[in-house]
C-alpha cells in the first residue's frame, strides 16, 4: 500500500521534473507527508475488525450501471466508489453494519448488511435535487442548494442545437446578467461577453475554463474605426463536445480562480466516455445552415449621384435665372451629374455622393456603366447584390466506449463556413479526446485533449472600407452586377473612378488566418481514504497563429507607385501552463457535514510575437520576405508572467439546510513590485433552506432558500509595467529610441474587487414553477490603470492604482412547466432578466475623465466620475436655454468644438424568454432575446446625412421643397430660413456634430427556433436515437428603437471583442438570418 | 479524527505552502524584466527619434498640406475643400508636437548624463524650434512647467503666455548657441538625421532659428528682437547662420520603403497619373503667374489642360467648376513626388529674408537690397533655376527691388512667403504677421463672417479635459478664429 502511494507521487514528481516545477513537487510531497499519516490512522484502527466482504452492482432506474457511486460503511471511514461497470466490493466490520450509497442527483440509500454478501441496488432519482447539481470553481460538483451564491447552467442542447459559429453568441439571452455583443455577420468575427456589467476600464472578459484548465480568450480589440477582426479565441471551442456550461457570475462564485475571475467564470465541462451505458457508442451530427443577409440599411431610391441635382435646387436655379429655358435634364447634365472620365472631367463624376438628379424620372445622362445619354435609373438592389448567401456545414462524429477500468470518447468535427462577402471563408477541424482510466479502486487518471486547426484564406474587413464598397458612399444608380462582370472580364481595370479599385479586386487582397491550437489537461486523483483524496492536474493551452495580409501589385495605388505589392506576416505563440495540486476532504459528523480542500497553483504565461512586412516587392505578387524591395519591416515582442497561488476552501452543512462556505487564496504575481507581490483574498457564503429547516410541506410553496455571500478578489497586471523603457524603431537602418509614454508606477498595489450578493430561490406548485432572484453589488477599487495625462507633462499616461467602479443589479430567473403531460403536450417557459446599474465613483485626483476608447471621428468613450462606465463624448448641437437647436444666418445648425456627454453605452436591462413545447415525438422551442437601451455612436448614421444615401434625406419631399430646420436663430426668433436638403443634410456642419448619430441599442429578436422530430427507432436495434431538426437563428428583429429603425441599423452589432469597440457601430455588414437542418444519429 | 484536526492540518499545510511559495518568488524580478526594451539607450538615437517625430507632425500631409497648407494660401484639398476640424486629428497634432518635444528633452537629459555637449545643444535647439512652432499655432502653451511629471511631479503644467514662451525659447537657443560657440565635445552619432554629424551646421541652424524667433516678435517687441539680431549678425564668428543652401536644415529621406518622404507617401506616383485631392492653392499659383515666377513649374504641375490652376476658396468654392480635379494643379514633383525628398526645417533663403527685413525695418546695419536679392537667388537656385532667369526675375516689374508699387517690406514679405513652400506652418505664421499676401477669401462655411484665413488652431480637446490649468481666457471663435497671436498685430481682421 505504502509502496503504491510513493510510486504514484514519484511519477508525479518525475512529471514535474522541470527545474521551475520542483518547488511545486515539493509542495505536493509536503502535503502527502503532512496529511497521510493522520488520514491513514483511521483505516488501520478499523482494519482488525474486517471480516465480511460485500459486493454488488449499482444501476440506475433504466438498468444502466452507475460508476462513481460512493459506498461507505456508516459511522466509519471505510468507503469505496463503484467502478465503471457499477460494481463494488467492500469489507465491512460486522453484520450490523449499514452501507450508505450516495451519488449526486440520487436519493442516498442505506442498506443493512445482515446475511447478504451481494447487495445490488437500483438508485432512485432525487427529484428535488435533479437538475440542480452544478459544477463550481475548480471543477467541483456541488448540489446547487448548498451554494450561497448564484450560478446558472446551460446544457449541451441549448448550446449545440441552434448554435452560432461563435459559442459566445449562442449564450445570448440564455443567462441572466450576461451581455453579449456580436461582432456581426462577418466570418470569424469576435463577440464580446460580459457578466454583471463593465467593472474595469481595461478588460471585462470572464475567464473561460475547460475541464478545470483556463483557456485563452484573446479578442481583437478593434476600436471605433474597425479593421480586421481575427476573432476571439474562445470561439475555438466546439459546442459538440460540451456536456454542460456553468456561468459563475460574480467574484463570490469565482473567488477561487483569483484575479482573472473578477469578471466571472464560464466553466465548461466536456463530454466523457462513461455513463453512456452502451457497448458501442457512435454519435453523428450533421448540419447545414444558410446565412441569408437580411437586415439592410434603408437606402433611398429617388436621387442618384452628383451635386445640386435635387428638384428644389433646380427650381431655385430657374427662379434666379429668369430667362433660362433649361429643362431638368439639361440642367442635370450641365450642373449636377455627367460622367466623362471619373476624374472631374465631367460634372461631379470624380466622387460618389447622392445629391444628384432625380432617378427614374425619364432623365438621360452620360454614365459610366451604360454610356452616353442613357436612362438615369435607380438600382434598389445594388447593395444587396454585393452580398451572397453564406453557408455553414458541420459534420461531427464521436465514438465512446467504456469498460470496467477505462472509458473514453473521441470526436472529430469539421466546420466549413463561406461568408456572405465574396471570397471570405473559414474552416475548423477539431479533434477532442477524453480518456478516463481507473487502474485501481483508488486511482483515477483522466486526460482531456483538444487539438484544432482553424483556417481562413480571407477574412473581411470590418468598419470603414469594410465590405469593399463603402456603401454609404456609393451612388444609388451604381450597377453592382456590371462591376462584378467587369472584374470577371478585365480584373482591376477601367473602374468607375480614376485611382480607385474594383471592390471585387479589393476582396482578393487577402487577410488570411491560420491557428493551430492544443489544450487539455491530465488529472490524477488518488483516494487516500473514504473522505480524503489528493488530486494533481497539469493543464496547458497553447496556440500558434499566423496572420498574413497581402495587397496585390495590381491595385491602382501600387500601379501608380510602381510597386509589386505588399504583405504583412505576423506569427503569434501563446501558451499558458497551469499546475494544480489539491487535497479534498469530505466528512460527516453527526448532523454536520464538512468538506474542503487545500491546493496550490502554478501558472506560467508566455507570449511571443514576430512580424515581417514588405512595403514593396521586386517580383510582383511574390509574397516572401527575400523578395522585398527596400527594407523589410520587422518586429518582435516577448511576454512572460508567472503567478503562484495557494488556496483553501471549506464548506459545512448542518442537517442539509444550513450551508456555510469559506474560501481563501493567496497569490504571488511576477508583475507586481516585490513589496506588494503577495496578496490574500477571502470569501464567505451562507445558504439557508427555509422549507427544509422548518419542515414546511405545502402544495403551493415547495421549496424556499435564501442565500448571501461576500467576497474580495485581488488582481495583478500585465508584465513589464514597473520600469521606464525605450521602445525602438528604425529609420534608414538606424535604431531610434523613444521613451515610453507611460510613467511607471512607484508602489503599485494589486487591484481589488469587493462584492456581496443576496438571493433567494423559490419553487411553487410541486416544483412546476421556480423563481431565483439575486441582488449583487460589486465595487472595484485600486484598479491598475494607465491614467491619461496631458502630453505636455512629458508623459501621455501614468500607471497607477486609481478609480472605483461599482456595479449593482438584480438578476431573475423564472421557469415554469405550463403543461406537463408526458404523453401529450408539454410546455416549458424559462425567462431570465437582469438589470445592472453601473457607476464610476472615482478616478484619480481631480481627473475629469478617463478615456476608454479613442472611438471614431472624434466621438470617444470615457469614464467620468459620477457617470456610468462608457459615456459617449462628442460634439453636440448648439442649443439655446430651452434646448432648441440654434441655426446660423444661413439656416444651418451652428457647430461647436466643445464636447459633451451624449449618453452612455450601458443597457437598462437585458432578458430572454425561451418557450419549449413537446408533443409526442415533436419538439419546438424558440428564444426571444432582448435588450433595452444602451447608446452607441453610429458611423453609418454619421454618414447617412452627408452622403444623401439614406431615406431620411428624401423623406417628406425635402428634395423637392427644401426644409426649415426646427430651431431658432441666434437672436432667439424661430427659424424660418428654408434650405435645400443638400445644404442641410449634406452640409459640412455635420462633421462637427456627433449628436445626431447617437442611436439607441434597444432590440427584441427572435434569436433561436428549433423544430425537431425524434424518429421511432425502437425496432431498429443498432440505432439509439435519430433526430431531425430545423434550426433557425436571428429569424426576426421584432423591435428596435426608432433611431435605428429609420436607418435600418442592427442595434446589436458591435466591433471586436475588447473595450475599444464598445459603443461604436461602423458601416456594419448586413446581419443575417440563419436557417438550416440538423440530423443527429446515435448508434 | 475531528474537525479540529482537519483545520490544524490545513493550517499547517497552508503555512508550509505559503513559506515555500513566498520563497520561490525571487526569480519573479527576472521574469518581470522586459526583454523587448532597454532602460538605457544612447542619446544620439533618442535625438534622431525626436527629430523624426517633429518632422512627422509638421511636415506630413495632414498638417502641412491640408490644414496649414490651406490657411497659408499655398495648398488646398479639392473635393470637400473646407477647413477641417476633427477632434481626433486635432488631438493628434497637439500630441505630436508635445511628444516630439518630450523625446528631445529626454535626448538632452541623456546627453547630459553622457557628457555629450553637442547632442545636448542640438536637442535643445530642436526643442526650442518645435516650441516656437507650437506656440505659433496655438498661442499660450505649457512650456516652463512642461515635461516635468517625472522629475517634479507636475501633473498640470501651467500655461505660459506667448511672450513668456518666446523668452524661454530665446534663452534656450542662447544656451545652445553658446555651447556651440565653444566647439563642444561629443560626437553627434548615428541619430543626427538632420546634419549627419556636422556640428557646425547645427550651430548655424541654432542661430538661424534665433533670427526667426526674433523677427517674428519684431513688430510687438522690436527692442528684444533687435538685440538678438544684432548679437548674432554682429558676431558671425561666434554666431554663424545658414548662408548657403548646402547648410539648409532639411531632413532628407533614404527613399527606400518604408522610409520615404511624407508627401510622397501620400501623393507619390510613378505613372504620372495624379488623382489625389491635395492640390495647389489659387493664391500661390496666381501670385507666381502674375510675377512670371520661374518656380511655378517646380512648385506645381500643369493641370489636365496643360496649364496651371489653383483651388479657389470662397462662398462658391463647391459649385465652382474650375475647382475640380482636372483644373487644379497638382503639387510639383520636387516636393510631392520624390521618395528621397525632404522635410524642410529651415533654409538659407529665409535667413537672408530675415536679414533684409532687419536691415529695412529694425535699423540693423546692412544692405537690405543685397540681402533681398541674395534671398531670392538662394530660393531660385535651390529650385534649380538658372542665373539668367534669376536676373530677369530680380528686374521684374514687382519683384525688382526698386520696381512696381509694392513697398520694400511687402516685397520681402511676399518673396519670403513664396520661399517657404512646403513649410506651411511657417508660411501661415508669416502671412498672419505681415498680412502679405492679402488673403480675404476664406472657406465657404466661414466666408460670411470672416475676412481672413484662420488665426489659430483649436486647442486639443484632450488637453482641455486633462490639464486643469487650461486657461479660461482663451477665445476660440468658430474654431479657427478668436484670440490672435501675440505677434499678430493686424487690426480689423476677423
Amino acid at each position: 500500500m505504502k509502496q503504491k502511494r510513493n510510486s504514484f507521487f514519484l511519477v508525479f514528481i518525475h512529471l514535474l521534473s522541470k527545474k521551475s516545477m520542483k518547488t511545486f513537487a515539493m509542495v505536493l510531497l509536503m502535503s502527502v507527508v503532512v496529511t497521510i499519516p493522520a488520514s491513514y490512522a483511521g483505516i488501520s484502527s478499523t482494519g482488525a475488525q474486517q471480516n465480511i466482504t460485500v459486493s454488488g452492482t449499482v444501476t440506475d432506474s433504466e438498468g444502466n450501471p452507475m460508476p462513481g457511486v460512493s459506498v461507505t460503511v456508516k459511522g466509519t471511514a471505510i468507503g469505496i466508489s463503484t467502478d465503471l461497470a457499477g460494481k463494488y466490493s467492500i469489507k465491512v466490520p460486522s453484520n450490523e453494519s449499514t452501507l450508505t450509497f450516495a451519488f449526486v442527483g440520487m436519493k442516498t440509500t442505506e442498506m443493512v448488511v445482515g446475511n447478504q454478501s451481494v447487495i445490488n441496488l437500483t438508485m432512485i432519482s432525487d427529484t428535488k435535487a435533479l437538475g440542480e447539481v452544478v459544477v463550481t470553481a475548480l471543477g467541483i460538483t456541488r448540489e446547487k442548494k448548498t451554494l450561497g451564491y448564484a450560478v446558472q447552467e446551460l446544457n449541451n442542447t441549448s448550446l449545440s442545437e441552434a448554435k452560432d459559429n461563435n459559442i459566445i453568441n449562442t449564450m445570448s439571452g440564455k443567462v441572466a446578467g450576461i451581455q453579449v455583443t456580436s461582432g456581426g455577420s462577418t466570418v470569424g468575427s469576435s463577440s464580446r461577453i460580459i457578466i454583471r456589467g463593465n467593472s474595469s476600464f481595461s478588460g471585462n472578459s470572464p475567464l473561460f475554463v475547460v475541464d478545470g484548465t483556463p483557456i485563452d480568450n484573446t479578442a481583437t480589440n478593434l476600436d471605433g474605426s474597425g479593421g480586421i477582426d481575427w476573432g476571439n479565441t474562445a470561439s475555438d471551442i466546439d459546442p459538440n463536445n460540451i456536456e454542460s456550461m456553468t456561468v459563475l457570475k460574480g467574484a463570490n462564485a469565482a473567488a477561487l480562480y483569483g484575479s482573472r475571475a473578477t469578471h466571472g467564470v464560464i466553466l465548461i465541462t466536456t463530454k466523457k466516455g462513461a455513463k453512456e451505458g452502451r457497448k458501442l457508442g457512435v454519435d453523428i451530427n450533421s448540419s447545414i445552415v444558410f446565412n441569408q443577409p437580411s437586415y439592410f440599411p434603408k437606402f433611398q431610391n429617388e436621387y442618384g449621384g452628383g451635386w445640386d441635382g435635387e428638384e428644389y435646387i433646380y427650381k431655385k436655379y430657374l427662379a434666379n435665372n429668369p430667362g433660362s429655358t433649361l429643362t431638368y435634364n439639361q440642367y442635370a447634365k450641365q450642373f449636377s451629374y455627367n460622367y466623362v472620365d471619373g476624374n472631374g472631367g465631367g460634372v461631379n463624376d470624380a466622387n460618389p455622393i447622392n445629391w444628384g438628379p432625380r432617378l427614374d424620372a425619364g432623365l438621360k445622362l452620360d454614365q459610366w456603366s451604360t454610356g452616353k445619354d442613357s436612362p438615369w435609373i435607380s438600382r434598389p438592389n445594388n447593395y444587396k447584390d454585393f452580398f451572397r448567401t453564406g453557408m455553414t456545414t458541420e459534420n461531427s462524429i464521436a465514438f465512446t466506449a467504456n469498460s470496467a477500468k477505462a472509458s473514453g470518447r473521441l470526436s472529430f468535427t469539421n466546420e466549413n463556413t463561406s461568408g456572405i462577402v465574396d471570397n471570405t471563408d473559414q474552416t475548423q477541424n477539431t479533434v477532442n479526446t477524453s480518456i478516463t482510466l481507473t487502474p485501481t479502486d483508488k486511482l483515477t487518471v483522466v486526460a482531456n485533449l483538444t487539438y484544432l486547426i482553424k483556417k481562413s484564406d480571407n477574412l473581411p474587413n470590418n468598419g470603414y472600407s469594410g465590405a469593399g464598397v463603402d456603401f454609404a458612399w456609393t451612388e444609388r444608380e451604381y450597377d453592382t452586377k456590371y462591376v462584378k462582370d467587369l472584374f470577371n472580364k478585365e480584373g482591376n481595370k477601367d473602374y468607375m473612378w480614376v485611382g480607385a479599385d474594383n471592390p471585387y479586386y479589393n476582396l482578393r487582397n487577402l487577410k488570411g488566418l491560420d491557428r493551430e491550437r492544443g489544450y487539455g489537461n491530465l488529472n490524477a486523483t488518488y483516494k487516500l481514504t473514504s473522505w480524503l483524496s489528493a488530486m494533481a492536474r497539469g493543464g496547458v493551452d497553447f496556440y500558434t497563429e499566423r496572420r498574413n495580409t497581402i495587397t496585390q501589385a495590381g491595385t491602382q495605388g501600387n500601379i501608380n507607385r510602381g510597386r509589386g505589392g505588399q504583405f504583412t506576416l505576423t506569427e503569434i505563440f501563446n501558451k499558458e501552463t497551469n499546475l494544480d495540486g489539491i487535497l479534498k476532504a469530505d466528512k460527516q459528523f453527526g448532523d454536520i457535514r464538512v468538506d474542503g480542500l487545500v491546493g496550490a497553483n502554478y501558472r506560467d504565461y508566455t507570449y511571443h510575437l514576430m512580424g515581417l512586412s514588405a512595403s514593396d516587392l521586386t517580383v510582383p505578387d511574390l509574397y516572401t520576405i527575400s523578395n522585398v524591395k527596400g527594407n523589410p519591416g520587422t518586429s518582435m515582442s516577448d511576454s512572460h508572467k508567472r503567478t503562484n497561488s495557494v488556496y483553501a476552501a471549506a464548506n459545512a452543512s448542518y442537517k442539509d439546510y444550513l450551508f456555510l462556505g469559506v474560501t481563501g487564496r493567496n497569490d504571488w504575481s511576477s508583475t507586481l513590485p516585490a513589496s506588494n507581490r503577495s496578496y490574500f483574498y477571502p470569501s464567505v457564503s451562507l445558504g439557508f433552506g427555509i422549507t427544509d429547516a422548518f419542515k414546511i410541506k405545502s402544495n403551493f410553496l415547495s421549496y424556499a432558500k435564501i442565500r448571501g455571500s461576500w467576497a474580495k478578489v485581488g488582481g495583478d497586471t500585465s508584465p513589464y509595467q514597473l520600469s521606464r523603457t525605450y521602445s525602438a524603431s528604425t529609420f534608414n537602418s538606424i535604431a531610434l529610441f523613444s521613451p515610453t509614454g507611460t510613467m511607471p508606477p512607484t508602489d503599485l498595489k494589486p487591484e481589488e474587487t469587493r462584492s456581496y450578493e443576496v438571493g433567494t430561490e423559490l419553487r411553487f406548485l410541486k416544483d412546476r414553477v421556480s423563481l431565483d432572484v439575486t441582488y449583487y453589488d460589486q465595487t472595484t477599487v485600486n484598479q491598475i490603470l494607465s491614467v491619461a495625462t496631458s502630453t505636455t507633462t512629458g508623459y501621455s499616461a501614468m500607471k497607477l492604482n486609481a478609480g472605483e467602479i461599482e456595479n449593482s443589479g438584480v438578476e431573475t430567473m423564472f421557469s415554469a412547466k405550463v403543461l406537463d403531460n408526458p404523453s401529450g403536450l408539454s410546455w416549458d417557459v424559462t425567462l431570465n432578466w437582469a438589470k445592472n446599474k453601473n457607476m464610476v465613483n472615482k478616478l484619480y485626483g481631480d481627473l475629469k475623465s478617463y478615456r476608454i476608447s479613442a472611438g471614431f471621428g472624434g466621438a470617444t468613450t470615457l469614464g467620468i466620475p459620477g457617470q456610468p462606465w462608457g459615456v459617449i463624448w462628442g460634439l453636440p448641437f448648439v442649443r439655446n436655454a430651452n434646448g432648441k437647436i440654434v441655426v446660423g444666418s444661413d439656416g444651418i445648425p451652428l457647430t461647436t468644438n466643445v464636447g459633451k456627454n451624449l449618453g452612455n453605452v450601458n443597457p437598462d436591462w437585458t432578458g430572454g424568454i425561451t418557450n419549449s413545447f413537446r408533443y409526442k415525438n415533436f419538439n419546438l422551442s424558440f428564444l426571444v432575446d432582448m435588450r433595452k437601451g444602451g447608446k452607441f455612436f453610429s458611423c453609418s448614421a454619421w454618414h447617412a446625412y452627408p452622403t444623401g444615401t439614406y431615406t431620411i434625406t428624401t423623406a417628406n419631399h425635402v428634395r423637392e421643397n427644401g426644409l426649415i430646420v426646427d430651431g431658432v436663430k441666434e437672436d432667439g426668433t424661430v427659424n424660418d430660413i428654408r434650405v435645400s436638403a443638400q445644404d442641410y443634410y449634406g452640409g459640412s456642419w455635420m462633421w462637427n456634430n456627433h449628436e445626431y448619430s447617437i442611436l439607441d441599442g434597444t432590440y427584441v429578436k427572435l434569436r433561436e427556433v428549433v423544430i425537431g422530430y425524434d424518429f421511432n427507432v425502437k425496432n431498429i436495434p443498432w440505432i439509439q436515437r435519430l433526430n431531425l431538426s430545423f434550426v433557425g437563428r436571428n429569424l426576426a428583429l421584432l423591435y428596435r428603437d426608432k433611431s435605428t429603425d429609420e436607418l435600418g441599423i442592427d442595434p446589436e452589432v458591435g466591433l471586436g471583442g475588447g473595450e475599444a469597440g464598445v459603443g461604436f457601430e461602423n458601416f456594419q455588414i448586413p446581419t443575417t438570418r440563419n436557417y438550416g437542418f440538423k440530423i443527429s444519429v446515435s448508434f | 479524527m475531528d474537525m479540529k484536526k482537519i483545520s490544524i492540518q490545513n493550517a499547517i499545510m497552508l503555512t508550509c505552502l505559503f513559506i515555500i511559495f513566498n520563497g520561490c518568488t525571487k526569480e519573479f524580478n527576472d521574469i518581470n524584466k522586459n526583454p523587448n526594451a532597454a532602460e538605457v539607450v544612447p542619446a544620439s538615437n533618442v535625438l534622431g527619434r525626436g527629430i523624426l517625430s517633429i518632422a512627422g507632425t509638421l511636415f506630413s500631409e495632414r498638417l502641412d498640406i491640408y490644414y496649414t497648407g490651406s490657411y497659408s494660401g499655398h495648398l488646398a484639398a479639392i473635393g470637400a475643400g473646407d477647413y477641417e476640424y476633427r477632434v481626433d486629428i486635432n488631438n493628434s497634432m497637439w500630441r505630436g508636437m508635445y511628444t516630439g518635444m518630450t523625446y528631445l528633452v529626454d535626448a538632452k537629459n541623456v546627453a547630459n548624463k553622457e557628457g555629450n555637449q553637442s547632442i545636448y545643444a542640438a536637442a535643445l535647439t530642436m526643442k526650442a524650434y518645435a516650441g516656437q512652432q507650437t506656440t505659433d499655432m496655438w498661442g499660450s502653451i505649457p512650456y516652463s512647467e512642461a515635461f516635468q511629471l517625472g522629475s517634479k511631479a507636475i501633473l498640470y503644467p501651467k500655461y505660459d503666455s506667448q511672450p513668456d514662451v518666446y523668452n524661454s525659447i530665446l534663452a534656450e537657443l542662447k544656451e545652445a548657441a553658446d555651447i556651440f560657440k565653444t566647439n563642444p565635445t561629443g560626437a553627434m552619432g548615428p541619430g543626427d538625421l538632420l546634419f549627419k554629424g556636422d556640428v557646425t551646421k547645427w550651430q548655424k541652424f541654432c542661430n538661424s532659428v534665433r533670427l526667426r524667433v526674433a523677427i517674428r516678435m519684431s513688430s510687438i517687441d522690436p527692442t528684444t528682437a533687435t538685440g538678438v539680431i544684432n548679437e548674432i549678425l554682429g558676431d558671425p564668428v561666434s554666431y554663424p547662420v545658414i548662408t548657403a543652401n548646402t547648410d539648409n536644415a532639411y531632413l532628407y529621406f533614404p527613399g527606400v520603403v518604408p522610409d520615404i518622404e511624407y508627401w510622397y507617401q501620400r501623393l507619390g506616383t510613378t505613372t504620372g497619373v495624379y488623382t489625389d485631392q491635395y492640390r495647389m492653392n489659387d493664391v500661390l499659383v496666381s501670385t507666381l503667374k502674375t510675377y512670371a515666377d520661374p518656380r511655378l513649374p517646380v512648385y506645381a504641375r500643369t493641370n489636365k489642360w496643360g496649364v496651371y490652376g489653383g483651388y479657389k476658396f470662397g462662398p462658391t468654392q463647391l459649385s465652382d467648376t474650375t475647382n475640380n480635379g482636372n483644373n487644379v494643379s497638382g503639387i510639383g514633383i520636387r516636393f510631392a513626388n520624390d521618395p528621397k525628398g525632404f522635410s524642410p526645417f529651415m533654409n538659407a533663403a529665409e535667413v537672408s529674408f530675415i536679414k533684409a527685413e532687419a536691415f529695412q525695418k529694425l535699423g540693423v546695419i546692412g544692405d537690405a537690397q543685397a540681402a533681398y536679392e541674395n534671398a531670392v537667388t538662394l530660393s531660385m537656385s535651390e529650385n534649380g533655376i538658372g542665373g539668367a532667369a534669376i536676373a530677369t526675375y530680380l528686374a521684374g516689374p514687382e519683384s525688382g527691388w526698386n520696381n512696381g508699387t509694392t513697398t520694400k517690406l511687402q516685397k520681402i514679405y511676399l518673396q519670403k512667403w513664396i520661399c517657404l513652400f512646403k513649410q506651411s506652418e511657417e508660411a501661415w505664421a508669416e502671412s498672419r504677421r505681415t498680412d502679405v499676401p492679402l488673403m480675404n477669401n476664406v472657406s465657404k462655411n466661414y466666408a460670411a463672417t470672416h475676412n481672413r484665413q484662420p488665426f489659430r488652431l483649436a486647442y486639443a480637446d484632450e488637453e482641455k479635459s486633462l490639464n486643469k490649468n487650461f486657461p479660461t481666457s482663451v477665445v476660440e471663435t468658430d474654431i479657427f478664429w478668436g484670440t490672435q497671436m501675440w505677434w499678430d498685430t493686424r487690426t480689423g481682421v476677423h
